[in-house]
């Protein structure tokens, strides 16, 4: 019998996600037997075992990349930082949770299990290179997350938000589960080394079945990154769910799809002519940076307006992706348009490094923006108004600058951050990213991206116009004070800050990423 | 004759075997069983639940807790059982997964118990 | 004096370990200026007084043992280009970096920067003390102690920095320093738009260092472009340089002063030639140098208050007057001169950059001199005079006198330093008046602050053997005998500029003297009877009128050294300054471009001249002040046109009202009718924004709620998008 070799390379790569499991069930006990009133610790037990496989993640990012557990999954650098990046916005979200969940007793050790939970279940999709350990990571996010959407589930939001969530994530789950049956059915194997050397024969006798278990795959993922169109459970679930666990969608389970879908699509391209995937990436870039944007124009509700914001920021970060796939055209070719590539500089042997690169750090600096921004709105809900129409209003924030000059001036640095302009960490993403996608020649997506993200300033100016320039309302609620959402707060703001002036050591270790398996 | 199919003669009959069971046992307790009917008995069973009525009835949610245990330590019987069979050939490394494997529903019995999902009546 | 030598040449720390210590001095104050800023207002005064003349005084400390490791022999810095001799500092990674071009985090300190160290943290520390006492019964004293610490790091940034873009962080945080500072009674309109006019006179400036920074990015991109056969310097072939410039770019970044020294010796074959690749393709090397270094000129303007932009340092003295002392006197002003004499390698380059800068500087020297005559204000005039002096130091950087220039900077920080706390002292003890026609006979009453004034007066207008005389007489001395080829004319025309301003100095400085100390008092004087100041001011006033004294030796020619098998004389600082300057002393004697003369002539003579302009022109001060005026009470007619002239500083302020900003602001005023309220605001933004929040508010529609019809969208999505891959399969 073939009994399979385990050393102790093989659990390198699922260590983190290893600390973020026990952790959880640390969580999970500490509830039924040590369950006082004050549970803050609850939430400390979660940022320390977050930080501690982020940790464990870091010291990983600088192994060489290779395969590990037979191929199923791999450690590169690319995942590791990935953990890292999710472990950082697992520790934000913990910190944020107690405060809000404090603020409406709700209070459970199963609340921050979950997002634990959820956590190794994106680092582990991130790092999976076979359909079915796949498939069952993006289930372990999944249900997580469903369950943190309806967390508090007293409320008609939440419910409703919950279960649209779960009715439509199974619906894209069942997707790109058939895509996968349909490759497994072209190639005769789930593991993406092995599927990706027998498609171009497959593609050669098969291309419509090829095609369809690409496109199956990719709105499966498209739906998990929010991309236009598979774009609309978005807005409402966002709304609904408890708004420290919409942060660490936003961030998190964004962060870990891209990643997923950037593995396996490099495996599943390879040998064969890329322009058809380039394309579709390249659409769904252009939607969802233009419809993302557009959508948020109109809203008044912050909390939907950022929804849709991140709808907008997946877009930029497919844009990335559709670089790494952009077809090398030779020079001279002068055709610019939305969905060809033109280099200028002749062809950059570097593309696919600064993309990783430029993925990276976007990814890091919209964690901590989003965690920050979120934060900011958790901070302002009040529970006695979670059934009013204008928990999320613009007008919640009116004049906050006179009443609490600290928040909004962390509000307004996270907001300067998302519209991408300079000196915060969104800056210097947008600037990487689209940075990568000009060196690759994708000159008329990047323009449409950057003429999108000038409409979506607008957007996020409008918060601080009514933080600076607008007096307060009568009634206007005061943050409640809890020192874990002002620890995680600062730590937000200071990261925003601190990382758009002084970006050099991450983005050097982030170079390393440029080794990703199998590319 | 080597048919391709060869290999699935013996499933064939273990289908037809148990079709066969299947369809033999309420006969033949038919045949054999002795019969006193009263009116409680001849009424239609269905799960403890008067069957005629709305169909949208609501069941009490303990049910799906019960109904949920009794899948996850299903599923776990179905993977002890290869292992077991298995146990010699994959030694110790068989060991410690399953170990992990039963470890880890252990603390999730803890965890019901003690969240007392267990008890029918609170 | 072997033992004495060997003493300060073994330093106590190791120079390594010194080197990577440098982070700490900045830090001090910074930590200083955060706690000040924050706490200050909780924590008291008596405490908050602590902290920050701590900060510096710790930071001071630090800069001694540095000083003392940078004087080891065995202290070496690490280039990618060898090991800088007599330096410390370290790399502490990365800053930012965007394709190519890369920034680190580097610290060096040499024995220019070193010196700039004693300079900053001590005046700065003796400043601080005296502020105790200033600023005794202001309110904002939390404020002001904390933007004092902020200045005192950014400037220890700007002279620490081993990069151009770190040496502009400090550049900028100065700036903002002075701002704030010159501004700090923000409350009186005045002072405010004297410290809007300082930011905005610098920012002009800043705009040239900015842009020649760019410039010189692209100018050593285009070098490690050039074929290895085009490249060589002396002392290696084409290869080695061209690898080992290629690594060093890659591990520093280009604008880092490694490899700005570098290019510097590898320009001299180059400047002849064109630029072959990057924007600048076609521009000769040598044009694009003296571009840039005509636009680091601008920039060095703005802060050191060269002409045209010198504007803004007499307004200055709005703030208070400590703030005048440490950053508009002793400091920050002098980081122009600092700048040029860190790039001197790029300056000695292109003769006529060093013709420009000679003239703009003697010029800058002779009309502050001569606006200085008849100003009233006792800071004014003291802030014409630092115009003067500065603009003697550029003169030097102009004629090749780097170390020259450089001294004047550290004596002049001493006199200058001293003479404006007298002025404050003089101001606090006889109710704020600033104008010396109503002051007067303060001598007898102040006598501590009479003598120290006396001291640094007759330092600045060099009387030998006090220190002004040394850097002042070295400069002078240089423009004499130093040639820029091609423009000879402008070095005789500056040396001349610069005796006549000699003259000047020591007639407006004498002339101040005589009005506050001498005579009685005046009939119109504020209060009848001056009071000393205390001691905590007093004593910094002491220990500078000492160290404008005992500074010159650093002008003592007592340095012998063999050069080409003769023994020269060079002076203390010159000497010391020798490993700072090394390159630069390579490059004039390879290029020629500076000729300097062949043997040294007697100093006496020139000692002798320098002494009797000085005493001459103090001289007729006291008669016209002390003898003519006050008997006659009005000048003769014929000077009255030229009086006014000066008074009204040449109408220089008004001209740019006219010229510059009356234009500018029609310019802005319509552009803003026309551009922006009808085209931008109206038909762009507003047009566009209309446009897009129509197209948003009708996709909004679509967002139903239903999580049916939501699905239906992802499945059409697909199943187009699948339709349309398999079109362009399927034949």
């Amino acid at each position: 019998m073939n009994i399979p070799h385990l050393t102790f390379q093989d659990l390198l790569p699922v260590a983190p996600a290893g600390v973020l499991v026990v952790g959880a069930i640390v969580l999970l006990l500490s509830e039924v037997f040590l369950s006082t009133a004050q549970r803050t610790y609850q939430a400390v037990i979660g940022t320390l075992t977050a930080l501690l496989a982020g940790a464990v993640a870091m010291n990983n990012a600088f192994e060489p990349a290779r395969a590990a557990l037979q191929g199923y999954v791999v450690l590169d650098p690319f995942s590791q930082w990935m953990t890292v990046l999710v472990c950082l916005g697992t520790a934000l979200a913990s910190l944020l949770s107690a405060g809000f969940l404090n603020h409406r007793n709700a209070e459970r050790g199963e609340f921050y299990a979950l997002i634990l939970f959820s956590a190794a279940g994106m680092s582990l999709l991130a790092m999976s290179a076979e359909f079915i350990t796949l498939f069952i990571n993006l289930e372990v996010l999944s249900i997580s997350t469903y369950a943190l959407t309806a967390f508090l589930r007293r409320g008609p939001r939440p419910a409703e938000a919950g279960f649209k969530y779960f009715i439509l994530g199974a619906f894209s789950a069942s997707l790109l589960l058939y895509g996968a049956a349909l490759l497994y059915g072209a190639t005769g194997s789930t593991r993406f080394l092995d599927v990706g050397l027998a498609l171009p024969q497959a593609f050669a006798q098969q291309p419509g079945l090829v095609y369809a278990g690409f496109g199956l795959v990719l709105a499966g993922f498209a739906f998990k990154v929010a991309a236009v169109p598979f774009h609309m459970w978005t807005p409402d679930v966002y709304e609904g769910a408890p708004t420290p666990v919409t942060a660490l969608m936003s961030a998190g389970v964004k962060a870990a799809a891209v990643v997923a879908l950037v593995r396996t699509f490099l495996f599943l391209v390879k040998g064969l002519s890329p322009e058809v995937p380039f394309i579709a990436f390249s659409a769904l870039a252009l939607l969802s940076m233009v419809g993302g944007n557009l959508l948020a124009l109109p809203q008044r509700n912050v909390k939907r307006m950022l929804a849709y914001s991140s709808i907008a920021h997946a877009g930029y970060l497919l844009l990335g992706v559709a670089a790494l796939f952009a077809p090398a055209t030779a020079k001279g070719s002068d055709a610019v348009g939305l969905f060809t590539a033109t280099p200028l500089l002749g062809s950059m042997p570097n593309v696919a490094a600064s993309v990783y690169k430029g993925l990276l750090f976007y990814l890091l600096g919209y964690t901590v923006t989003a965690l920050g921004a979120f934060g900011t709105i958790a901070a302002l809900e009040r529970r006695e108004d979670e059934t009013r129409s204008n928990t999320w209003d613009l007008e919640r924030f009116a004049g906050l600058a006179q009443r609490k000059p600290g928040w909004a001036a962390a509000m307004a640095a996270f907001m300067l951050s998302l519209g991408g302009v300079p000196p915060t960490v969104g800056f210097l993403g947008k600037l990487y990213l689209f940075g990568a996608a000009v060196d690759a020649g994708l000159l008329g997506l990047a323009v449409a991206g950057v003429l999108a993200s000038v409409a979506g300033v607008y957007v996020y100016l409008r918060v601080v116009v009514y933080m600076y320039m607008r007096p307060a309302p009568a009634d206007a609620p005061a943050p409640f004070r809890h020192w874990t959402t002002e620890v995680a707060l600062i730590a937000s703001a200071v990261a925003v800050v601190a990382l758009g002036v002084l970006p050099g050591p991450v983005t050097e270790w982030f170079s390393r990423a440029g080794m990703v398996f199998g590319s | 004759m080597e048919s391709p199919l060869t290999p699935y003669v013996p499933v064939a009959i273990v289908l037809f075997l148990a079709g066969a069971m299947a369809a033999a046992i309420p006969f033949i307790a038919g045949l054999l069983g002795p019969r006193s009917p009263s009116a409680v008995k001849s009424e239609i069973f269905e799960g403890g639940n008067p069957p005629i009525g709305s169909a949208r009835q609501r069941f009490a949610v303990k049910f799906y807790v019960v109904a949920l245990l009794f899948i996850v330590f299903d599923v776990e019987a179905v993977f002890l059982y290869p292992w077991a069979v298995n146990f010699q050939q994959l030694g110790w490394f068989g060991y410690a997964t399953m170990a992990v494997f039963a470890a880890t529903l252990v603390v999730a019995l803890v965890y019901v118990w003690k969240k007392g999902a267990l008890s029918w009546e609170s | 004096m072997e033992k004495l030598q060997l003493f300060f040449q073994t330093s106590p720390v190791d120079p390594t370990a010194a080197g990577q210590a440098l982070w700490l001095i900045i830090a001090l104050p910074l930590l200083g200026a955060l706690v000040t800023g924050v706490f200050g207002k909780i924590i008291g005064r008596q405490n908050t007084h602590l902290v920050a003349v701590g900060a510096v005084g710790g930071s001071f400390l630090l800069s001694l043992l540095v000083f003392w490791a940078i004087n080891d022999f065995r202290s070496a810095a690490g280039s990618p280009f060898g090991p800088i001799a007599y330096a410390v500092g370290a790399d502490f990674g990365t800053w930012f970096s965007a394709g190519a071009f890369k920034v680190t985090f580097g610290l060096t300190a040499d024995h220019l920067s070193g010196s700039m160290l004693l300079v900053i943290t001590g005046v700065g520390f003796l400043i601080h003390l005296y502020s105790t006492g200033y600023m005794s019964h202001d309110a904002g004293y939390w404020r002001f102690f904390s933007y004092l610490n902020l200045f005192i790091a950014a400037m220890l940034t700007l002279v620490l920095a081993d990069s151009l873009p770190l040496l502009f962080v400090g550049w900028e945080g100065v700036g903002l320093c002075s701002y704030l500072l010159i501004g700090f009674w923000y409350d009186d309109a005045q002072k405010a738009f004297a410290g809007r006019k300082a930011f905005i006179t610098n920012r002009i400036g800043d705009f040239g260092f900015l842009i020649a920074a760019f410039l010189t990015v692209l100018v050593v991109e285009s070098i490690v472009q050039l074929p290895v056969t085009s490249l060589s310097r002396a002392g290696a072939d084409g290869a080695m340089v061209a690898s080992r410039y290629a690594q060093g770019v890659n591990a520093k970044g280009a604008l880092s002063m490694p490899v700005l020294e570098e290019t510097a010796r590898i320009l001299p074959n180059l400047l002849t030639q064109d630029i072959a690749t990057g924007p600048l393709t076609g521009v000769g090397y040598g044009t694009a140098l003296t571009i840039i270094l005509v636009l680091f000129l601008l920039g060095a303007a703005g802060k050191s208050a060269q002409i045209p932009l010198y504007v803004w340092l007499p307004d200055a003295m709005a703030g208070p007057t400590p703030v005048s002392a440490l950053i508009h006197a002793a400091t920050m002003v002098t980081s122009g001169v600092y700048l040029f004499c860190r790039l001197s390698y790029l300056v000695v380059l292109s003769p006529t950059a060093m013709a420009v800068i000679a003239l703009i500087g003697a010029s800058t020297a002779l009309v502050a001199a001569l606006i200085a005559f008849t100003q009233t204000g006792i800071k004014k005039v003291l802030a014409y005079s630092t115009v003067s002096q500065l603009g003697f130091m550029f003169l030097g950087i102009g004629v090749g006198a780097f170390w020259a220039a450089f001294l004047h900077v550290v004596t002049h920080a001493f006199f200058k330093a001293c003479l404006f706390l007298g002025a404050g002292s003089v101001m606090h003890g006889n109710g704020d008046e600033e104008d010396i026609t109503r002051l007067g006979g303060v001598r007898k009453e102040m006598p501590v602050t009479w003598a120290t004034f006396l001291i640094a007066t007759l330092a600045i207008t060099g009387i030998v053997p006090l220190s002004g005389f040394f850097s002042k007489d070295a400069i002078l001395h240089a423009a004499h005998v130093n040639g820029i080829a091609g423009f000879e004319w402008a070095g005789h025309a500056a040396y001349w500029l610069g005796v006549v301003t000699a003259a000047g100095t020591s007639f407006y400085m004498m002339r101040l003297y005589f009005l506050t100390f001498e005579g009685p008092r005046a009939k119109d004087a504020k209060v009848p009877h001056a009071h000393e100041s205390s001691p905590v001011m007093t004593g910094p006033l002491v220990v500078l009128a000492v160290l404008s004294v005992v500074a010159l030796v650093h002008g003592l020619p007592i340095m012998h050294v063999q050069r080409g098998g003769v023994t020269a004389t060079q002076a203390l600082m010159e000497n010391f300054l020798d490993p700072v300057f090394r390159t630069t002393h390579d490059l004039v004697a390879q290029k020629q471009f500076l000729v300097l003369p062949k043997e040294e002539h007697g100093l006496l003579g020139a000692y002798v001249q320098a002494w009797l302009i000085a005493v001459v022109a103090g001289a007729l001060a006291y008669w016209v002040y002390r003898r003519y005026l006050p008997v006659v009470k009005k000048l003769p007619a014929a000077l009255e046109p030229l009086r006014k002239l000066s008074f009204n500083k040449f109408y220089v302020d008004e001209l740019y009202t006219a010229l510059l900003v009356r234009p500018l602001t029609f310019v802005a005023r319509a552009a803003h009718r026309l551009v922006d309220a009808v085209l931008i605001d109206g038909v762009m933004v507003r047009g566009t924004a209309w446009v897009t929040k129509q197209t948003g508010a009708v996709l909004r529609y679509l967002q139903t709620g239903d999580a049916q019809m939501y699905a239906a969208v992802m499945a059409v999505a697909l199943a187009g998008g699948l339709v349309w891959a398999l079109l362009r399969v399927m034949p």
